[in-house]
């Protein structure tokens, strides 16, 4: 039998993960849209100018204001967006209908501590294909879709402020989603023609919302849902809608006032999911405890 | 005989702050509307059952859950009001008929740590004059329609806070600290009151979809330092103060993209210095 990926090695692998990246870190590129960088070079007035300057293992700095784009990484790995002053995050903007930041077959982009703003696409979306330990993180995040990652290796998302649209991840493996505040929205584990197992979802506050796990079997369970503080959701709280995957651990979450079912588990022609330790008020299923 | 007297002044010294510390109570109550408090006891349901059982320099720990509620501190002294569990910040949803989440009269000392604050018809907090002070609102998501209101405070700090709506607002006090809270569609709002505010400094916040204006009598030597202001649908960082208010400092900020003027300063009496702020339109006296 398979063990789910526990905390530790999670720890462990985004430890290596980051540690590995100062090795081959470069150039400091700035943007800045209002004056010309605090006189640092080199200096960009777009954001996207400083991307395609930028080669692997280069850190993008923004100053403070307001940027119209869509960020756009494709094909361009190991890079890391963030703002200049952690404190001072700076507003990506998206025009109407695109999203704020895409990733598009490229492994090791970050984006850190921005306010991502796309009333019409996703705060950031990574598509399909060679996206690997992307890290979003510490973003105030208001779009139509949210955080929206397909087919994710390894992938973190932590500590965000999401206002609607929500944290979804489809065709997700080893991705951690810890300590994010989500309003008026969810967070799901969906499928996309991969496995989706052992991802972890943990410390998570979503109000107005529910988590889900809802797949079919490619290989998918061992995912670990826990330490979780659902609530006010207009569905279920925390459910498993799933097909022929097994071994999925919920605990130590909270899910309470929903409109459907704090907890629920449908899980048709697998085995047994977990489910232990969790505070709630009403049970669905074969959710359990 | 030195040595020992010394040391009967050193033991008597350790004695008596031993049992000063001793003789200040520092129960922890504990919150739980779905369980038992895991076993932890004094066990509450409703946290005003908690608040009502607390003495000065006790701490009230809530577990997760929704608590509708309307937390008010009225006559009480050094609570600290928090999350059992940090990461998970428990909802204070405050009733129907214009109540606010939590409500802090006359108590010094308050802290009110890691909630979500919901209150569509009131305020998330809410301070009100009198005899408050050294009140601490951190680390909270502030969902309400007067956001974060803190009258006649004294040393207060908000910090950490996101707040969605409402704002944050000292009408008069001295001496608080407003401090990287994210505010979304809200503004912080300075002074208001004849009494004015004083020695207050608001930096690092963001604010989105509203301003930072100082404003009204007796509003003096306040720092606005390195936030970030964009979107506002009138100005960005303004200064509109009069009688008595002077030598405000306004530096390091980002301000830009406003409706009206990024940075204004149209106080009667002048006297405010403006220095390395970065914005696209300037209006007044707000030079650089």
């Amino acid at each position: 039998m398979r063990r789910p990926m526990r905390p530790a090695a999670f720890l462990v692998f985004l430890g290596a993960l980051l540690a590995s990246q100062p090795a081959v870190a470069q150039t400091v590129q700035y943007v800045d849209n209002i004056g010309t960088c605090d006189g640092l070079t080199p200096c960009s007035s777009t954001i996207m100018d400083a991307v395609n300057a930028a080669a692997s293992g280069d850190s993008i700095e923004v100053f403070p204001g307001v940027y119209h784009e869509a960020v756009v990484f494709e094909g361009k790995g190991n890079i890391v967006l963030r703002g200049h002053v952690e404190a001072l995050r700076p507003v990506i903007a998206a025009p109407d209908g695109k999203d704020a930041v895409s990733i598009l077959a490229t492994p090791d982009v970050q984006v850190l501590n921005f306010v991502l703003v796309a009333p019409e696409g996703a705060g950031v979306m990574a598509l399909a294909g060679a996206s690997r330990n992307t890290v979003i993180h510490g973003n105030l995040v208001k779009a139509l879709r949210g955080i929206s990652l397909a087919v994710s290796v390894s992938c973190m998302v932590s500590n965000n402020t999401v206002l609607g649209g929500g944290i979804m991840l489809r065709g997700a493996s080893g991705c951690l989603v810890d300590g994010n505040t989500v309003n008026d929205a969810s967070i799901g584990l969906g499928e996309f023609l991969i496995a989706v197992r052992n991802n972890l979802i943990q410390r998570n506050v979503v109000r107005r919302g529910g988590i889900s796990l809802g797949f079919t079997d490619y290989g998918g369970g061992a995912n670990i849902v826990e330490s979780n503080f659902v609530s006010g959701s207009s569905g279920n709280g925390l459910q498993i809608n799933a097909v022929s995957t097994s071994g999925n651990i919920v605990q130590n979450n909270t899910s309470i006032e929903n409109a459907g079912c704090d907890i629920s588990d449908h899980e048709f022609r697998g085995g047994r999911n977990i489910w232990s330790s969790n505070r709630f008020g009403t049970k669905c299923g074969a959710a359990t405890e | 005989m030195r040595r020992r007297v010394l040391r009967a002044v050193l033991f008597g010294f350790v004695g008596a702050v031993l049992w000063q510390q001793g003789a200040v109570a520092q129960t922890v109550h504990y919150v739980d509307n779905i369980r038992t408090c895991d076993g932890l006891t004094p066990c509450y349901s409703a946290i005003m059952d908690a608040v009502n059982a607390a003495a000065s320099f006790d701490t009230i720990e809530v577990f997760p859950g929704v608590y509708h509620e309307a937390v008010v501190f009225s006559g009480k002294d050094h609570i600290a009001l928090k999350a059992h569990d940090e990461a998970l910040p428990p909802v204070i949803a405050a009733p129907p008929g214009g109540l606010d989440a939590v409500a802090i009269t006359a108590s010094p000392g308050i802290q009110v740590l890691r909630f979500v604050l919901e209150a569509p018809e009131a305020a998330g907090v809410a301070l009100d004059g009198g005899g408050s002070s050294a009140t601490v609102i951190q680390g909270n998501l502030v969902k309400a329609l007067s956001g974060v209101t803190l009258g006649a405070s004294v040393s207060c700090t908000a910090r950490d806070n996101t707040v969605l709506g409402g704002g944050i607002s000292l009408p008069s006090g001295n001496d608080c600290l407003i401090e990287r809270n994210t505010l979304d569609s809200a503004g912080i709002v300075i002074g208001g009151s004849s009494s004015g505010v004083k020695r207050t400094v608001i930096q690092q916040n963001v604010v989105r979809g509203g301003g930072i204006g100082l404003s009204g009598k007796n509003v003096r030597d306040n720092t606005v330092g390195s936030n970030f202001v964009s979107a506002s649908p009138g100005d960005g960082i303004s200064v509109e103060t009069v009688n008595g208010s002077t030598a405000n400092v306004i530096q390091d900020n980002t301000s830009i993209e406003n409706a009206a003027c990024d940075i204004n300063d149209s106080s009667s009496g002048g006297g405010n210095t403006w220095t390395n702020n970065r914005f696209g339109t300037k209006c007044g006296a707000a030079t650089e």
